[in-house]
């Protein structure tokens, strides 16, 4: 009987003690925002010189993988020089490859001469027909060859305009996890979600394609990678009809599947970014089949809004209103 | 004899660990409710606007001016000196973890708070 007391009256205030101070000490996040690759940054940590200090990263990746970065690799690579590739631009461009693969030529990454003929980033304008033929002829013609020492020559040009985001989101997550944080990293909407944000998934809204002030519903995410692609993003209208800058790489035209938005979720940026634009050049029922091959979830809205997602993103993704639809 | 866990100053001092922790715990739990939008130029903090207020407030830039509304139905961007005009068109904004942005001026408006979302993808 003295022993209960003795006991009780130990490890009681202890334990109330812990609790309370824990449920306290739940982490608060610092918010750095800038600029780069021709969008907007933030990188959201736990410690305010963490935050600040990741920004930076994107500029030097930038100069690294940005055909309009004079002295960039795949600057080099473009004008025909054997470049030495970093392990990340290796690997970026070799799932690039099998993902040109395996859509059957719909996304590339030697998309250059067909991407820089419509010219989303300067003065759009829809390209001249024998002008496009010759270009989808270079970008079907195109082949990287690398060494085993990551020595790489090319035939054809390179835009990685569809797979920088995810890298940028890659690089920062993997600054974030060396220095044992957890965090939000959103580079143009490739968004990485590293660890969790105390107790909790960290919360990303989808964006409404067909009303951009709204979002269709949240996903929660742990240590995941998100990409969405748009037809919203990037479009012009040129005699009444509408040209988005989703390019399906096979017609050299804009993708016509019936898609909106088509955002996925994966164990990578660089694998979420490449997929979501491949998809909304291949459609749902490939793209759905591309997904799975990758370990990927997918959530695709079509013209009329209507919200399709795999069985994996149905876990994820909680929608504001109406229903979604199994793919 | 009862069984005895606490005595009476044995629950008075559970009751003063618990306010005292209580009071530790206070400032964390209501920076986590706090809600405010929040204007950067060039990542610089130009201006904190508590969620609540309903004005208009001008920002003035070397580049020019943005004219941007606060109030209860969301954050919206009025005018800018911008020539692109993507943050008008973006609308008003109420729920979204990142705002509105202007690439050309650097310049933005992002929300932030409880019951807001950490990003927005799309």
């Amino acid at each position: 009987m003295h022993g209960r007391y003795r006991k009780g009256r130990r490890i009681a205030p202890l334990l109330l003690s812990f609790l309370l101070l824990l449920s306290s000490c739940a982490p608060s996040y610092t918010r750095a925002e800038g600029y780069g690759m021709g969008t907007f940054l933030s990188v959201s940590a736990e410690r305010e010189d963490t935050a600040s200090a990741l920004l930076p990263l994107v500029n030097a990746l930038e100069n690294e993988i940005s055909h309009r970065v004079a002295d960039s690799s795949v600057a080099r690579l473009n004008l025909g020089e054997t470049v030495l590739l970093s392990l990340r631009l290796k690997e970026a461009l070799a799932l690039s490859a099998d993902v040109a693969e395996k859509t059957e030529g719909a996304f590339s990454p030697f998309s250059l001469p067909v991407t820089a003929l419509w010219d989303f980033n300067g003065t759009p304008r829809v390209p001249d027909e024998a002008a496009l033929a010759a270009a989808l002829a270079q970008v079907k013609g195109a082949s990287l060859t690398v060494s085993e020492n990551g020595a790489a020559s090319l035939i054809g040009k390179i835009d990685l305009g569809a797979v920088g985001k995810g890298m940028a989101a890659d690089l920062l997550a993997d600054a974030l996890k060396e220095r044992g944080e957890s965090g939000l990293v959103s580079v143009g909407g490739s968004i990485a979600a590293v660890g969790s944000k105390g107790d909790d998934p960290w919360r990303v809204g989808v964006r409404d394609p067909l009303d951009t002030s709204k979002t269709v519903g949240t996903l929660s995410l742990l240590d995941a990678f998100v990409s969405t692609s748009g037809s919203y993003e990037k479009s012009f209208t040129e005699d009444g009809v509408s040209y988005h800058h989703i390019i399906d790489m096979r017609t050299g035209m804009p993708a016509r599947q019936g898609l909106v938005s088509v955002t996925v979720v994966a164990e990578s940026g660089v694998l979420s970014d490449i997929l979501s634009t491949a998809i909304f050049a291949v459609g749902m029922e490939k793209g759905s089949a591309l997904c799975e091959a990758y370990g990927a979830h997918l959530l695709a809205i079509t013209e009329d809004g209507t919200l399709y997602a795999s069985e994996g993103m149905r876990a994820l993704f909680t929608a504001e209103k109406g229903t979604v639809l199994p793919l | 004899m009862k069984n005895v866990i606490f005595r009476r100053n044995d629950l008075l001092l559970l009751l003063a660990i618990l306010v005292l922790s209580l009071l530790f715990a206070l400032p964390f739990v209501m920076r986590r409710e706090a809600g405010a939008a929040i204007v950067r130029y060039r990542g610089e903090v130009l201006d904190t606007v508590p969620l609540s207020v309903n004005e208009e407030r001008i920002y003035t830039l070397p580049e020019g001016e943005v004219r941007v509304s606060f109030t209860e139905n969301g954050v919206a961007v009025l005018s800018s000196s911008c020539p692109n005009r993507d943050c008008i068109r973006m609308g008003s904004v109420i729920r979204e973890g990142s705002g509105i942005y202007c690439l050309p001026l650097a310049f933005s408006v992002t929300l932030t708070g409880e019951g807001i979302f950490d990003g927005i993808t799309g």
